[in-house]
């Protein structure tokens, strides 16, 4: 220690031995400065930063020559990613103790590599700018900025402490945990973190996340010495080389790109491809199905069609042929033009060819009926008479031939059937002419013809 | 309960490399010593 007046080195008198100066309270505020680096020290030890940069900056109050303190306050400074405030504080060391200042090492460090100190603006930059999103209220612009700050200077606890704060502000208490337990590794006395963390361990169970294993590098991080040379922890950023870590992420880039490719694009395609084809396929089942029923209604018409053709055949064939209705009429015409002309033979020869069951018309029925009531009677009668004039000449063939008629048109007439059978009987076929005969008796037993019929059965 | 627009006004802007001059120069570098001469200066 040295005197304020004279410079002259001090005993452990309490005035100086060179110029008699009384350094007593000199001596003091020394002393206490001294304390407050050593707690500066220690705390910085415990990386509890927050208070050692307080203790650190109570001891420059004190003594602002105290080098190792303000060495130790910019290396603090710099850790918690306060770039330009351990800048300045070096600066100053520097101006105070140009030579023998190891802060003359951390400046040069910095110097020699622009593009660190390129980034550390960028970086500063781009947390103002997060800091002004933020305070307008934009969260998610605020804390995109934030992580690319975050990125590039992961020790910057301000930094991590508003992406919390932000997470905290969108209800996403849960995010807001890695942050903190980053600025929480980095500073474990800052008021804010600690106050964060409370609030996100009264939503979020945060225990659990302390199973993740500690970053290599925070357990590696150097333990602050004494008062001996403290450097500057070079990040993973400035000490990276460029080159190799370019070639890295661009693999990387590719890898995920492929991955992404493969795994969300691809699938999205042949998914698309799937629908697709589903797609023509239903249209085509769709056209399939509509034929088909379409033929289906075709056959079912042709079937329909065949039929109707088959009734109006068969109902055409009721007009046509011998038993069709216009033979019918026909017949019909020709029975009442003879029955007109009064030949009732000739009327019933018509007759018969009349099929009254293919005729509806009742009118058609009550006509025929009438005719033909008149005609019978007076046809057996006229063939009777024909019969029976045939029969007394002998000629029993032509005979029968007529009674036949006669009996056919079924008029009841015991003269036409007895005659029948005489004439058969005198023709050679007695056996037919019984059959008559016997009919005779049957029907008509109280006549004569039935008395004579049993004569000529006995004989 | 956090509150977000008490919170955000603990945080400031930090200061870039160019403004690091300025901020070493407006430095007040008065110390408990400085304070001491002043008063010895005071007392003679």
């Amino acid at each position: 220690m040295k005197c304020y007046k004279c410079k002259a080195e001090l005993s452990s008198s309490d005035y100086c031995t060179s110029c008699g100066a009384d350094v007593k309270v000199y001596k003091k505020i020394i002393k206490s400065s001294e304390i407050y680096y050593n707690q500066g020290l220690a705390m910085a030890q415990m990386r509890e930063l927050t208070s050692a940069a307080d203790s650190l900056r109570h001891s420059l109050k004190l003594n602002k020559n105290n080098i190792k303190a303000r060495n130790l306050l910019g290396l603090v400074y710099f850790e918690m990613g306060e770039a330009v405030a351990a800048l300045s504080e070096w600066v100053i060391s520097k101006n105070l103790q140009p030579t023998k200042n190891i802060a003359d090492d951390y400046l040069s460090a910095i110097k020699k590599n622009s593009t660190r100190l390129d980034a550390i603006n960028q970086t500063i930059k781009k947390y103002n700018q997060a800091l002004l999103y933020a305070q307008q209220n934009s969260s998610d612009l605020a804390i995109i900025q934030l992580k690319k700050v975050l990125n590039l200077n992961p020790n910057l606890v301000k930094g991590h402490l508003l992406l919390a704060l932000l997470y905290m502000k969108e209800n996403e208490y849960d995010k807001a945990v890695k942050p903190l337990k980053k600025a929480m590794s980095i500073d474990k006395s800052n008021p804010l973190t600690i106050k964060y963390m409370n609030e996100v361990k009264k939503v979020v169970d945060v225990s659990e996340k302390k199973a993740e294993p500690p970053k290599k590098a925070s357990e590696e991080r150097k333990v602050f010495v004494g008062e001996d040379v403290i450097l500057p922890q070079p990040t993973s950023y400035q000490e990276s080389n460029a080159g190799g870590i370019t070639v890295l992420n661009i693999i990387i880039g590719i890898a995920i790109g492929a991955a992404l490719m493969w795994f969300l694009v691809f699938p999205a395609k042949r998914q698309a491809i799937a629908e697709e084809n589903n797609k023509q396929y239903a249209e085509i089942s769709g056209q399939l199905e509509l034929k088909s029923t379409t033929i289906a209604t075709l056959e079912s018409d042709k079937e329909i069609l065949q039929k109707e053709k088959e009734d109006l055949e068969k109902e055409l064939s009721t007009y046509k042929g011998k038993d069709g209705i216009i033979q019918t009429y026909e017949s019909m015409l020709v029975a009442m033009d003879a029955y007109i002309q009064n030949d009732s033979i000739k009327t019933m020869e018509a007759l018969a060819n009349v099929d009254t069951t293919v005729i509806n018309s009742e009118d058609f029925k009550k006509v025929y009926g009438e005719i033909k009531e008149a005609a019978a009677q007076e046809a057996t009668r006229t063939l009777y008479e024909q019969g029976y004039n045939r029969y007394r000449n002998g000629d029993y063939q032509t005979a029968i031939e007529v009674l036949a008629k006669a009996y056919e048109i079924g008029k009841e007439d015991a003269g036409v059937i007895y005659y029948l059978g005489r004439s058969y009987q005198r023709s050679g076929d007695s056996e037919t002419g019984k059959k008559y005969l016997q009919e005779v008796i049957d029907k008509y037993p109280n006549t004569q013809y039935a008395s004579q019929a049993k004569d000529y059965i006995k004989n | 309960m956090i509150d977000f627009e008490e919170e955000i006004k603990k945080f400031h802007p930090s200061l870039e490399v160019e403004e690091a001059e300025d901020a070493i120069y407006n430095n007040d570098l008065t110390d408990g010593i400085d304070i001491m001469l002043e008063l010895l200066k005071e007392k003679e």
